[in-house]
């Protein structure tokens, strides 16, 4: 059975497989021999090849947050079948500029169609009290712009698109 | 104590429960008032009385003095502590309460208003003779502010007159783009502060940060609890402090202490407050700004002096006189504050979100968390991202980094992304371990601080989610164990 494991803008694809009763996970072109035993609630030991860590885990319906060696780590599960069938991956070449966290419009910059080049200002947002520059990507047309001066947005609210480039 | 017979807490998170704790080893009665979404938070769970607020957004509801009025009416508080932030160093507060009959555990309305322009403020303390930078002030003429500003010499510093905490600040390096940014920073300061006057200083290239804890009562008497240093800071906020500072030599720490409080005598400060210099890495210092309120790191000096200093607040407020002299005040040990926040130090410290999951704090010899959160609670961006304060206490700085440093490695987060990990390597970095530090080392070292994981972390990280992915491992089960072997085989 895959997985897909993210952390932070890294991906892993793995491979569980049980096999006379014990775990094993392949990670690219190597394969672990693993077990986990649950100590107390949500405390595990974690074995790798016969090595040991202790590990403190909480898992809700996207990430798993693991504690461990004294820091956490946040990994986001993906199944690969639902990924397909969720058509979330290519989407052309065209770019989206995505709100990295929630905030405010404090000017807008460019309109739909304008011929842009990379670096210019698109949009001037506000987030924790601090103002920052969308600028473009690359070179292209502006394809949407979602927001007005004044407005608030969530985070990963499409702000700006620029049209898909032709080949 | 007796004229304080109940105290309203006007805050939240940690330094409610921080707050509360002091009333009710006092045997005082206290009142934590809350938000809605706050009615989880461990100040409301431990308060005897609570008294619920409504706002236009959370904020907004603590920040609604007509609130504080009515909970002190209903609950018959006669106090009230502002905490910091908030209202705590808002002056027409501390009237409204005055003429209410109501004590504000503060200093007076004069005073907050005196000290709580950075204008005035400077302006008042130049002319008695402490030291300031080279500055310009808009409102002494707005026509010349460009010009004045260009005068003080770059690179220069602008920030909003009525600002704080780091809002609407920016440093200009040199002349090119000065009116615009001059622009930039009157907008920030009139949506932040509804203020849009700025103020410009010169902007002292790596400075130091370092604060002196003062006090004062209602008869007279003037002390300082020593200093703090503050030089770690992301985005100008403080997220590491200590005391004392490694780069204070004794008669330096004693001329700048003696400055803080010559600077609260003059102004007849009462309570708890701090005065904040910046440090030149030439040895000279400069009168920064003072906070009319208990600071966010009090707990350090707290930790190497042994004063409770809400407690000390509170007999100031009731009219006592302090009933020790400065020489009374020693400082012992080394202690590390550690501000906890949810956000992601390797995402450009964007706040982070969720649910706590998990939760368990560190424990051990010298250590102190001051949390205001508990599993199973929700994080938003409805407040500041300030999750909690971890303090540690030892016997010598070394033996403090260190213990700081397992206590972080110790302290639990689940579900929400921390800065925890990201403060042990800050607290590792050699030049942070010989004291060689200033406002802007986070900045410089970024790419040092970044986390990293090792082929054998990772091993273990990806070995624990597939283990405790339920749906993963059941749907592996399901395989009879004949094939799987032959599976494995094939490999």
């Amino acid at each position: 059975m895959k997985r897909e494991f993210v952390i932070g803008s890294e991906s892993y694809d793995v491979l569980l497989n049980k096999a006379l009763g014990e775990y094993h996970l392949d990670v690219g072109d190597r394969q672990l021999a693993i077990q986990a035993e649950e100590i107390g609630s949500g405390e595990y030991f974690i074995y790798v090849d016969g090595r040991k860590q202790r590990a403190f885990v909480a898992v809700d319906d996207e990430n798993t947050y693991i504690h461990m060696e004294g820091k956490a780590v946040t990994i986001q599960r993906i199944d690969p079948f639902e990924k397909i069938m969720g058509g979330d991956g290519a989407d052309g070449s065209g770019s989206s500029l995505l709100a990295p966290m929630p905030g405010t419009v404090i000017s807008v910059n460019c309109e739909p169609g304008q011929q842009v080049s990379e670096g210019d200002v698109l949009m001037v947002i506000e987030s924790m009290k601090l103002e920052t520059t969308v600028a473009a990507p690359r070179e292209g047309i502006v394809e949407q712009v979602n927001f007005s001066a004044g407005d608030t947005f969530d985070q990963k609210a499409l702000l700006v698109s620029l049209q898909a480039e032709e080949e | 104590m007796q004229k304080i017979k109940k105290v309203l807490i006007a805050n939240r998170g940690e330094i409610a429960l921080r707050i509360l704790r002091t009333l009710k080893a006092a045997g005082i009665p206290g009142v934590v008032m809350y938000h809605r979404v706050d009615r989880g938070a461990p100040a409301v769970r431990e308060a005897e009385e609570t008294y619920l607020i409504e706002g236009e957004t959370p904020v907004a509801a603590y920040l609604d003095i007509e609130n504080i009025l009515a909970a002190c009416r209903t609950t018959g508080a006669n106090a009230v502590h502002p905490g910091y932030g908030f209202l705590a160093e808002n002056a027409p507060f501390a009237k409204a309460l005055a003429e209410a009959d109501v004590i504000f555990i503060g200093p007076t309305a004069d005073v907050i208003e005196l000290m709580g322009d950075k204008v005035s403020a400077r302006k008042f303390v130049e002319a008695r003779g402490f030291p300031v930078a080279p500055s310009a002030i808009e409102e002494d003429d707005p026509a010349t502010f460009v010009e004045r500003v260009a005068k003080v010499g770059f690179p220069v510093l602008i920030k909003p007159a009525a600002g704080g905490g780091g809002k609407g600040m920016r440093v200009v390096y040199d002349g090119a783009n000065l009116a615009e940014e001059v622009e930039r920073g009157r907008r920030e300061g009139e949506r932040y502060f509804a203020d849009g006057r700025l103020f410009a200083e010169r902007f002292i290239e790596n400075p130091r940060h370092i604060e002196v804890q003062v006090f004062g009562d209602q008869h007279g008497n003037y002390v300082h609890f020593w200093e703090r240093e503050c030089s770690i800071q992301r985005r100008f906020q403080k997220i590491i402090e200590e005391t004392p500072s490694p780069a204070l030599s004794p008669e330096q720490r004693q001329e700048i202490c003696t400055a803080a409080v010559g600077i609260a005598e003059a102004v007849g400060y009462q309570g708890a407050g701090t005065v904040e210099f910046i440090y030149a890495p030439t040895g000279e210092f400069y009168f920064l700004e003072m906070n009319t309120r208990l600071q966010v790191e009090h707990p350090v000096t707290e930790m190497v002096t042994g004063y409770d200093l809400v407690y000390e607040q509170l007999r100031v407020a009731a009219g006592e006189a302090l009933n020790y002299t400065q020489a009374d005040i020693t400082q012992t040990g080394h202690s590390i504050e550690c501000r906890i926040c949810a956000e992601d130090a390797d995402a450009d410290f964007a706040p982070a979100i969720g649910k706590l999951l998990k939760v368990r704090e560190p424990v051990g010899p010298g250590i102190r968390v001051d949390s205001g959160v508990i599993e199973g609670q929700d994080v938003t961006t409805a407040f500041d991202p300030m999750l909690s304060k971890l303090i540690v206490y030892a016997r010598d700085r070394q033996q403090c980094i260190t213990r700081t440093q397992q206590a972080l490695r110790d302290y639990v987060l689940l579900g929400v992304t921390t800065n925890t990990a990201y403060l042990d390597k800050i607290l590792s970095h050699s030049d942070f371990i010989s004291g060689d530090v200033h406002t802007g080392f986070l900045a410089e070292q970024a790419d040092v601080l970044k986390q990293n994981l090792s082929q054998d972390t990772l091993d273990f990280l990806l070995s624990a989610a597939a283990l405790t992915d339920e749906q993963l491992c059941n749907a592996v089960a399901e395989i009879p164990e004949l094939y799987a072997a032959m599976g494995h085989w094939r490999n």
